[in-house]
C-alpha cells in the first residue's frame, strides 16, 4: 500500500501500472516526527504563510505521509501522537472556488 | 565477479585545489573552476596536458560546463563529462574520475566540483506524482523531521544537535575556503532565528559559491609525471547508493 498512489509502477517489486490497484485509506495513523517552519517563502503569496507545522504520520493502513498539520505551531504536540486526516479549506482557485486541503490533525483523547 | 575501487589498479589523489566559498558574486563559474584546478595541477606538480579525463560535478550552473572551463588550459581533446547527482555531484564526479584510473582507462583524471546559486527545481516535482506537501517542505524541512525523528529515536536533545555546528563553524574558522569563517558559540547557534523545527540558521548551509578540483593517477603515472609519491594519497574506497524504498514508505507497524 503506497501513498501518493506511484502511477508509473510499484516501488516494492516493479509491478507495471495495471497491476496495480485503487484502494482506500482511513486517513488515521501515528506521528513519527513533526517540524514547525518558520521560514517560508511562498511566491504567489495566497498559499500557506509560516509559521505551519509538517508531520510525518504513520498511517495504520501501512504508508507513512509527510502532511501538514492543522495546528500551525507544534505546542502540544508529541511523537506518538494519534492523528487524523481532516479537509481544509485552503483559499480559493482562480474561479473564486473554494479549494480544501488533507491536513492531518491531533485526536483529542476520547477519540 | 563484481568487483570495488579495491580490488582494481590503485588509484592515488595526488593533487587538490578550491575556491574559496562565498556568497553569490560576479565570478563567473570559469574563475572559480579554474582557480581551483590550477592549484590541484601545481599542488600535484604536473601540466594540465598530462591530464587524459576530466569529470565536472555540478548542479546549478547549466549544460556542458566542463570545457568552458578546461579550454582556458589548452585544449587537449581529453573526454569529459558533466555529472550532475544533486548534493552528491562532486563527490559522484570523484568516483567517476577514480574509476576511470583504476579500470587503466586513464593514468590521470580530473574531478572538479562547482556551482552557482541558480533556481533551478528537482525532477522529482515533475512526475505528476502529487503529496500532500509538495513545495512547502524544502530540504532544511525534510532534515528538520529526521532531525525531530533522532532526537526522540536516541534521547538526543537540541542542544547537542547544535554542538555539531559550533564544530563546524570552528573547523571554517581555521580553513581559508570556507563560507563560513567565524567560530560560534553553542548559545549563538541556539539564540537562531529559527528557521526549521529545532533547526536554526547557523545550523543550515549557507547559500554560496566556489569550487574544489582533485587530481588521481595510477601508479604508473606518478613514476611516469615524477610526481612526489610521499604526498600520494591512496583510494581505499568510493562508493555510491541510493534509497532502496522511499523513506515515506519505510515504516511498517
Amino acid at each position: 500500500v503506497f501513498f501518493p498512489p506511484p502511477a508509473y509502477g510499484c516501488e516494492f517489486c516493479g509491478a507495471l501500472p495495471d497491476q496495480l490497484e485503487p484502494t482506500a485509506l482511513a486517513g488515521v495513523g501515528k506521528l513519527h516526527s513533526f517540524a514547525t517552519v518558520h521560514l517560508h517563502q511562498d511566491r504567489s503569496g495566497k498559499g500557506l504563510q509560516a509559521p505551519f507545522t509538517v508531520g510525518l504520520i504513520v498511517l495504520d493502513d501501512g504508508p507513512a505521509v509527510r502532511a501538514i498539520l492543522t495546528a500551525p505551531t507544534d505546542e502540544g504536540l508529541r511523537i506518538g501522537d494519534r492523528m487524523h486526516s481532516v479537509l481544509v479549506p485552503a483559499g480559493a482557485n482562480d474561479e473564486g472556488k473554494q479549494i480544501v486541503e488533507l491536513r492531518f490533525a491531533k485526536m483529542e483523547a476520547a477519540q | 565477479m563484481k568487483k570495488t575501487i579495491r580490488d582494481m589498479r590503485p588509484v592515488y589523489v595526488v593533487g587538490i585545489g578550491l575556491h574559496k566559498y562565498q556568497h553569490m558574486s560576479d565570478t563567473t563559474f570559469v574563475t572559480l573552476g579554474l582557480t581551483a584546478v590550477r592549484e590541484a595541477l601545481r599542488d600535484a606538480g604536473i601540466e594540465y596536458g598530462a591530464v587524459e579525463s576530466a569529470y565536472t560535478g555540478t548542479g546549478l550552473i547549466g549544460l556542458a560546463v566542463s570545457r568552458p572551463i578546461l579550454r582556458h588550459l589548452g585544449a587537449s581533446g581529453i573526454p569529459m563529462a558533466q555529472v550532475e547527482n544533486a548534493s552528491a555531484s562532486g563527490s559522484t564526479a570523484f568516483r567517476h574520475a577514480c574509476l576511470d584510473v583504476a579500470s587503466g582507462v586513464s593514468d590521470v583524471s580530473l574531478a572538479i566540483g562547482v556551482d552557482k546559486p541558480a533556481m533551478l527545481s528537482a525532477a522529482a516535482g515533475k512526475t505528476n506524482i502529487r503529496d500532500l506537501v509538495g513545495a512547502r517542505v524544502v530540504p532544511f524541512t525534510h532534515f528538520a523531521l529526521l532531525a525531530n525523528e533522532y532526537m526522540n529515536r536516541y534521547g538526543v536533545k537540541p542542544e547537542q544537535v547544535a554542538a555539531v555546528a559550533v564544530k563546524n563553524n570552528r573547523n571554517g574558522a581555521r580553513n581559508p575556503y570556507a563560507q563560513r569563517q567565524k567560530a560560534v558559540t553553542l548559545e549563538e547557534v541556539m539564540a537562531g532565528p529559527s528557521i526549521s523545527g529545532s533547526l536554526t540558521r547557523l545550523q543550515c548551509c549557507p547559500v554560496g559559491e566556489g569550487a574544489a578540483a582533485v587530481i588521481v593517477a595510477s601508479a604508473d603515472a606518478i613514476t611516469k609525471l615524477g610526481i612526489d609519491r610521499s604526498r600520494a594519497v591512496k583510494v581505499i574506497a568510493s562508493v555510491t547508493r541510493t534509497a532502496r524504498l522511499s523513506r515515506r514508505q519505510e515504516f511498517r507497524c
